[in-house]
């Protein structure tokens, strides 16, 4: 899922494979108990429900009514659910468009449930195939039935290099005959990778297995659009909804408002609400003055709600008496110190990740104790199989992404690795130059690490220059390269190890952590891979503590936060810590 | 970029200051107009006060290590402020600085960075006096060798400077401003990699040389006019007639009359030039980090301006100080150049 807000990272566009975790539970506890758990981290984000039934369960207290306003800061480019693969349209789609599978939180845990499915698919023998069949009496908003053929047909349309050109890549890499395939209208008119064997069925082909298959077919590009009302292009401007809103008014680039939709059946629905009369969501404002207006909460600004990480200069108010109108918890994204393990040897690396300056660097870039959580692991701990270790660079130098360096003891270790005043280890990196923010942080960094005994080259480019020239593996750097993060599409730790640290990325001209090809640790993932999926989880733990203890290709540094401001009467706000966004389904609106 | 203004010199509403007779002894005395100037500006006391506070900017650059070293020992850093060293265990985890203004910190430290604000203000004040005087002369000696030139040799010399005067002067100044700084840093690279040090010293010159290219037509265009008339003067005439060298009639005989409208408008220069500094690093195109700039603090610091103003005020109040004092002295610079005004 790519990342939408102001934080630079080198996100998704990974490889993912097998792996559901937790083990599912079939209890209909009622969901939604209030968003107050804060910084704590929740396990198990993977819990799958294949029996859950709609209605959803009524929030105790909720009242119907209002229009929830929710400005914030970046714009949609468009609103074609075949093309949109972003954290800020996925909320929009999940009110008014209804694919295979959803997720709703039970208890502050995410649960991935049947949503226009029955269930979460019948695997075949041979993991090749997947069948799910459609739920009875799901309509469109103009009242015409939802067909299975529909769903093929989106399938097929998040093929098209036009229409789908910000799209995920898993389907091409999974689905059969998937890499060439053009979509309905450029391609092979005869492909069968996604096919309906009548109008209540749906039969993926794989081309090798993909055991997450269920929580891939929750995204919008798995919404049905009926073939013969596809406008292409124009299919945006009103893309038909099957959710309980649908779209009444929109201006692409500005706003967007949302009306109830009267086909929508509660009874078929097991995570959504629909509380509010309607949404209108306004794009490209200007943070601060959302924020500080939404925070006095007068008139619409009472029921109005904004994601963008919370101005630091708003931070005395939501830490006082503004409390109960913030609430913030884990995002997707967890963010590395990216080196080049083929120019850094290991003591070194080691004696970075000790003179590494966290805290300064952060205050530096503005990061608030609000926008990110500091991490000592790769994995972060909302994905089942977390392992929660503390790694050492050096004895007694923990690496958790916290304190400031210890400079002395990086100067020792570079020393025994042979490197001293007279011939320091230079580290070479890439910053952005035309941003002031970017500019401060590299001032902290470099100081910290040449007060620490290396020798800084620090390359300024403007910021569509840096993107590329750190995504080359041939660059000259030797640390900072790509990704800088990664955001995982699934809560599943194989959505994040292996198309991080294995060697695919690379071979195929990417950067990855470490830029590092090693067959051990392709052994490992393999290995991992072929293990049932219950076993995966806690192997994957292991495999990150095993990977920062004896290779350290990348620094662990955080886990960065979802923040939500929201009015007065704005009520049951939590934040889904699978995509660091609140779930507005949940949100209900007091008079 | 505001033209260092072409400057009126028939301004005519002094005659309510007529009635003071001393100063009539000036015109009487027979001294070249410099002499009378020089005497009218010092008994001018906006003047006086124009020239002490751009005195004491001037002290603060050239001594700005000096001051700076002044400041007491931090007690929690244990070290001495400098511009450039950051301090972040002065902020706080959200960025705010946990001490205040204090005999370690003038003027406190920096949100975020923890950078002694006194010395960055200090520092600051340099590159905004070297940039708007070095600019102001290299304007100046351009405009005025090319108003010389266009202005006595007439005919196509001048029809060509005149051309290329209105060019320039017809170029929507700031944007082509925005657009040209990143494209002559990158000629100047040439294709290597630049330090933030590097970048920062190839923008002060680029800025300089930006504002002089853009800053001489006004100045040309009143050389040249006044040059023309000059030209047709008896003394000149009368030289030529005589055979001076062509050098020598306009250093020796034009450019002396000419003195001071070319004092008046580089004087009036330094604070546009100045102020045009401050505006292209508040915008983001003029100096970079590591450089400390009154435009680029400014920048940073209105953001936080409700929580933190100290950060804020001392970069507006020296920028507004040094640019009123300097377009002030300009104006009685001028007024005492001024044969009509008899102040």
């Amino acid at each position: 899922m790519r990342w939408t807000k102001v934080l630079t990272v080198g996100a998704a566009a990974s490889l993912g494979f097998v792996a559901a975790c937790g083990a599912p539970s079939a209890t209909n506890t009622p969901s939604g108990t209030g968003g107050a758990n804060g910084g704590k981290v929740d396990q198990a984000g993977a819990a799958l429900d294949p029996n859950a039934k709609g209605p959803a369960p009524e929030i105790p207290g909720a009242k119907k009514g209002g229009i929830l306003t929710v400005p914030y800061a970046s714009t949609p480019a468009n609103m074609d659910p075949s093309d949109q693969f972003y954290q800020d349209t996925a909320v929009i789609f999940s009110l008014t468009n209804r694919a295979l599978t959803t997720y709703v939180s039970r208890d502050g845990k995410q649960v991935l449930v049947p949503d226009l499915a029955t269930d979460l698919g019948k695997q075949s023998e041979d993991g090749l195939t997947w069948t799910f069949t459609l739920k009875d009496g799901i309509k469109y908003e103009d009242g015409s039935p939802v067909k299975a053929q529909d769903i093929v047909f989106a399938a097929k349309r998040s093929f098209d290099p036009d229409l789908a050109a910000n799209g995920p890549t898993y389907q091409r890499e999974f689905f059969k005959g998937g890499a060439d395939y053009q979509g309905p209208y450029k391609g092979d008119k005869n492909w069968k990778g996604v096919e309906a064997t009548n109008d209540k069925t749906i039969v993926f082909h794989l081309e090798k297995r993909f055991e997450t298959l269920p929580y891939f077919v929750s995204f919008n590009q798995f919404t049905p659009i009926p073939e013969a009302k596809d406008k292409k292009a124009d299919y945006q401007l009103h893309p038909l909804a099957t959710g309980p809103y649908m779209f009444d008014k929109y201006t692409p680039g500005t706003e967007l408002v949302l009306k109830r939709n009267p086909n929508w059946d509660p009874a078929t629905d097991a995570a959504r609400h629909n509380y509010p009369d309607g949404f209108h969501f306004k794009w490209g404002v200007d943070t601060i003055k959302t924020q500080t207006a939404i925070l006095a909460s007068n008139g619409d600004d009472a029921t109005s709600l904004n994601w963008d990480p919370i101005d630091s200069s708003l931070i005395p108010q939501i830490e006082g008496d503004k409390k109960a109108q913030f609430e913030e918890g884990p995002s997707s994204c967890v963010l590395m110190v990216n080196l080049d393990a083929r120019k850094i040897p290991l003591p070194v690396r080691k004696a970075i990740a000790v003179a590494y300056p966290f805290d300064s660097i952060h205050k530096a870039g503005g990061e608030t104790t609000h926008s990110f959580s500091p991490a000592s692991t790769i994995i972060p701990p909302q994905i089942a199989g977390h392992l929660d270790y503390t790694a050492e660079a050096a004895p007694g130098f923990k690496m958790n992404g916290q304190g400031d360096g210890n400079a002395e003891e990086s100067k020792k270790m570079l020393a025994a690795a042979g490197y001293g005043p007279d011939k320091p280890f230079e580290l070479i990196y890439y910053y952005t130059n035309d941003d002031d923010i970017a500019q401060k942080v590299n001032q902290v960094r470099k100081q910290k690490l040449e007060a620490a005994g290396f020798k800084v080259q620090d390359i300024g480019v403007p910021a569509a220059e840096r993107r590329k020239l750190v995504g080359d593996p041939k660059g000259k750097y030797n640390m900072l390269q790509s990704p800088r993060g990664w955001c995982f599409d699934w809560p599943s730790a194989d959505s994040i190890i292996p198309p991080t640290f294995g060697t695919i990325a690379l071979s195929q001209g990417g950067t990855t952590f470490g830029n590092f090809s090693d067959a051990k640790i392709d052994a490992e993932i393999k290995r991992i891979q072929q293990l049932s999926i219950t076993e995966q989880g806690p192997e994957w733990g292991k495999m990150d503590k095993w990977l920062t203890e004896n290779y350290l290709l990348a620094i662990p540094d955080n886990n960065d936060k979802g923040n939500s401001v929201f009015g007065t009467k704005v009520k049951n706000v939590h934040n889904n810590p699978n995509k660091g966004m609140p779930d507005l389904t949940d949100v209900w609106l007091d008079s | 970029m505001p033209e260092p203004s072409a400057v009126t010199l028939t301004e005519e509403s002094d005659e309510r200051a007529s009635t003071t007779a001393p100063e009539h002894q000036d015109v009487r005395t027979g001294r070249s107009p410099g002499q009378v100037a020089w005497a009218r500006l010092k008994r001018d006391k906006v003047a006086i006060i124009c020239s002490v506070i751009i005195l004491f900017f001037i002290v603060v650059a050239i001594f700005a290590p000096l001051l700076v070293s002044l400041e007491a020992i931090d007690p929690i850093t244990k070290a001495k402020a400098d511009p450039g060293t950051v301090h972040t265990e002065l902020v706080d985890f959200n960025g705010l600085p946990t001490v205040g203004a204090s005999s370690a910190h003038w003027l406190g430290v920096e949100p975020r960075l923890g950078r002694d604000l006194f010395a960055r203000w200090a520092y600051g004040a340099r590159p905004s006096l070297i940039i708007g005087f070095v600019a102001a002369f290299a304007s100046t000696v351009l405009g005025v060798v090319l108003g010389l030139v266009a202005g006595y040799l007439g005919g196509v010399a001048d029809k060509i400077i005149s051309w290329v005067i209105d060019f320039f002067l017809s170029l929507p100044i700031l944007l082509l401003v925005l657009a040209i700084i990143p494209i002559m840093q990158k000629r100047l690279a040439a294709g290597g990699d630049l330090t933030p040090e590097e970048t920062s010293t190839i923008r002060f010159w680029v800025l300089i040389v930006i504002l002089v290219v853009f800053g001489w037509m006004g100045l040309a265009r009143l050389v040249r006019g006044e040059v023309k008339s000059l030209r047709e003067r008896e003394f000149v005439q009368a030289a030529r007639a005589i055979g001076v060298p062509t050098r020598s009639i306009l250093f020796r005989e034009i450019l002396p009359n000419l003195v001071g409208p070319i004092i008046v408008s580089a004087s009036i220069a330094v604070p546009a030039y100045i102020t045009y500094e401050a505006t292209l690093s508040y915008l983001g195109a003029g100096l970079v980090e590591p450089t400390a700039s009154w435009g680029r603090t400014i920048a940073d610091a209105q953001n936080l301006f409700a929580t933190y103003p100290l950060w804020l005020w001392p970069s507006v109040i020296g920028l507004s100080l040094l640019v009123l004092a300097l377009s002030l002295l300009g104006d009685s610079i001028r007024d005492a150049f001024d044969p009509t005004s008899r102040r």
